[in-house]
């Protein structure tokens, strides 16, 4: 999974980027984008994959 | 000449007698002075005169201090000869306010300048002739002299009293005799040798017998009826006197007591009470004559009471009813016999309807199993021994089953913890965590673990080959991982509430919101990759989500949308910490 920052969005993806957003850039603007996937995490860093730890 | 003065001290309370003083004829410097023991400050002294002749006069007094007054006699009450009545009294606003006291003077004629002029010169014994003109009018008229004038006196009022001779002795140790007036004798008599003048004081009353009595004293008299008598305590059996009991009653109906019965009414009404009169062995030993209504034996051999009713023996006892559900009484042998036969402590137990049905054991045992009607419909309904024994042992309530649906092909179930085991259509049953056999048929696999273990449920490989649906793992409260499980079906709404761990990623044919999630009971982690969730549904899930209290969670669902319905449920779930990955707002 490729991430892109917020901070770095263009207003595409490519195929297999999601754009990477904080909740308080989701809370300033971030909710809004459309048709593009997103990832919002607390500090905008990018999610750890759990499966790994169960 | 100095002036002729009267002084007088007055107690309005009382008579006293007051000597008797004279005043000369025509004096015009004649004074009364008046000293009274009541305070005249605002009142006046009234002296009211009365001559020899009733000519009656009226004077005020002069007040001269709080106590004291004086009255110069006016020429007119000193211009008829002969005893003056005077009578004084306080008064105030013309209203008298005290009792009036009398006193007397009288007026004597004045000869003196008669005797002067017929002696002018021998003023000497003109001056005689005067003292003696006095002395005649002081003795009165003496020409009247009585026949026997031994032992008379001529007194003050002119006239000839008797007078007695009384033998004493004088200052000079000399026998003598003096002369007094009988009166003056009498009262002598009466006075007790030593006797002192004795002035009754101003707050002690006097009574007809000269009893002296205090004003407290007269209050408390007064206070008191006529014949009253202090307080005496009656007696009943006192027959005289104050403590004596008069009209006392005799009879019930004497003390006004209506209701109570009467000694005949009494003993009227005793006569027909029971009365025991003792015992006797059997009913035939009861007695026959003598009899009275009303006497009572106790029959020992059977313990009842018979009373005589006039005609014959009657069983006052009567017949004790047996108990019912509402009265007490006696027990019948049929329900001794029943208690009898329960044993201490027994509880009531309530045998469910159960039926008979005829069932193979592990051991291959014809046996009879007993259930309940639920269950032998579900024995009825189902076709597979199998199935009807698991759910038989998950009725047991100490163990979970789950039915797994199965094309052929690699089973790779694994579930850990809860002691796990694994049955298969062949009868095979294993014991384990993960059996990994590989299935010839499609088939049911039944798995069985401990009740209340949060075991782990993971397809591990199995894939494609489970081809059962969600609600047939209901039961599975902790951790759900059906990796690529491509051909189940399902609804989200069909799991419980998992706590920690979801994952149907690749699930393709799942739908559903999955809500029921509540409070701490919502998985901490959720992968729900690529499934068949409508955007609507995943907003209601993310909604369930966020109203849950838990923190710092993973949702997580790679290829799947959402709407701004959902907008603010994100915000929510990563302002707490959660990571929102993967969906496309549509």
């Amino acid at each position: 999974m490729i991430y892109v920052k917020y901070k770095d969005f263009k207003g595409t993806l490519k195929d297999g980027e999601t754009l990477l957003i904080s909740n308080e850039e989701f809370d300033n603007g971030g909710k809004d984008v459309m048709g593009v996937p997103v990832s919002i995490t607390p500090d905008g860093e990018e999610p750890v994959d759990m499966e790994e730890i169960v | 000449m100095d002036p002729k003065i009267l002084n007088l001290t007055v107690d309005f309370t009382k008579q006293r007698k007051y000597i008797e003083p004279s005043f000369v004829k025509g004096d015009t410097e004649c004074y009364i002075n008046v000293t009274t023991v009541q305070d005249i400050t605002n009142s006046t002294v009234i002296i009211a005169f009365e001559d020899s002749a009733n000519n009656t006069f009226l004077d005020d007094c002069t007040n001269t201090g709080a106590n004291t007054c004086e009255l110069n006699l006016k020429s007119d009450v000193l211009q008829t000869e002969g005893r003056v009545e005077c009578q004084i009294a306080i008064y105030e606003d013309e209203q008298r306010l005290t009792n009036v006291v009398s006193f007397f003077y009288t007026v004597i004629k004045d000869i003196s300048d008669k005797a002067v002029q017929a002696s002018d010169n021998l003023p000497i014994l003109t001056k005689l002739i005067t003292e003696v003109q006095e002395l005649c009018d002081d003795l009165g008229d003496i020409s009247t002299v009585p026949d026997d004038p031994t032992n008379k006196f001529f007194n003050g009022n002119k006239q000839w009293t008797n007078v007695t001779h009384d033998q004493t002795i004088d200052k000079n140790s000399n026998d003598a005799y003096l002369h007094r007036t009988l009166a003056d004798k009498e009262k002598l008599d009466g006075v007790d040798t030593g006797a002192n003048l004795y002035v009754l004081p101003n707050d002690v009353v006097q009574d007809e017998d000269y009893n002296n009595y205090s004003d407290a004293e007269k209050q408390k008299l007064e206070g008191v009826e006529d014949g009253a008598e202090v307080n005496v305590n009656p007696d009943w059996n006192a027959t005289i006197g104050d403590a004596e009991i008069l009209n006392k009653p005799t009879t019930i109906s004497g003390y006004g007591i209506t209701d109570a019965y009467n000694k005949t009414e009494i003993d009227n009404k005793i006569s027909s009470v029971y009365k025991f009169k003792g015992n006797v062995a059997t009913f035939g030993d009861l007695p026959v004559v003598d009899l009275t209504v009303g006497d009572v034996y106790n029959v020992l051999d059977s313990g009842i009471n018979y009373a005589w009713n006039g005609s014959e023996w009657d069983d006052i006892g009567g017949v004790e009813a047996l108990a019912t559900a509402t009265n007490n009484g006696l027990m019948s042998k049929e329900d001794f016999s029943k208690l009898e036969g329960v044993e201490a402590n027994a509880n009531y137990y309530v045998l469910p309807d159960i039926e008979h049905d005829s069932l193979v054991d592990k051991n291959g045992n014809d046996d009879y199993l007993h259930v309940t009607l639920e269950e032998k419909e579900i024995i009825n309904t189902t076709t597979d021994n199998f199935s009807n024994m698991f759910k038989l042992i998950e009725m047991a309530s100490y163990r979970v089953i789950i039915q797994l649906k199965m094309n052929s092909g690699l089973f790779d179930f694994s579930c850990d913890l809860g002691n796990p085991t694994w049955l298969f259509a062949d009868g095979t049953i294993i014991s384990g965590k993960q059996p990994s056999i590989t299935l010839t048929e499609p088939q049911m696999v039944y798995l069985s673990y401990d009740r209340g273990v949060n075991v782990n449920i993971d397809d591990v490989n199995t894939n494609e080959n489970f081809i059962g649906d969600l609600s047939s793992l209901s039961a599975i409260t902790y951790y759900l991982r059906l990796l690529n499980c491509t051909n189940i079906t399902g609804d989200l709404s069909s799991l419980s509430a998992i706590t920690y761990y979801l994952n149907l990623a690749n699930c393709t044919n799942i739908t559903g919101a999955y809500t029921q999630v509540n409070g701490t009971n919502v998985p901490s982690i959720t992968y729900l990759d690529n499934t068949n969730i409508s955007a609507t549904d995943m907003d209601s899930t993310l909604i369930a989500y966020s109203l849950c209290t838990k923190d710092n969670g993973t949702f997580r669902a790679n290829g799947m949308t959402r709407t701004s319905v959902s907008d603010d449920a994100v915000s929510t779930l990563t302002s707490r910490g959660w990571t929102i990955s993967g969906l496309t707002k549509v």
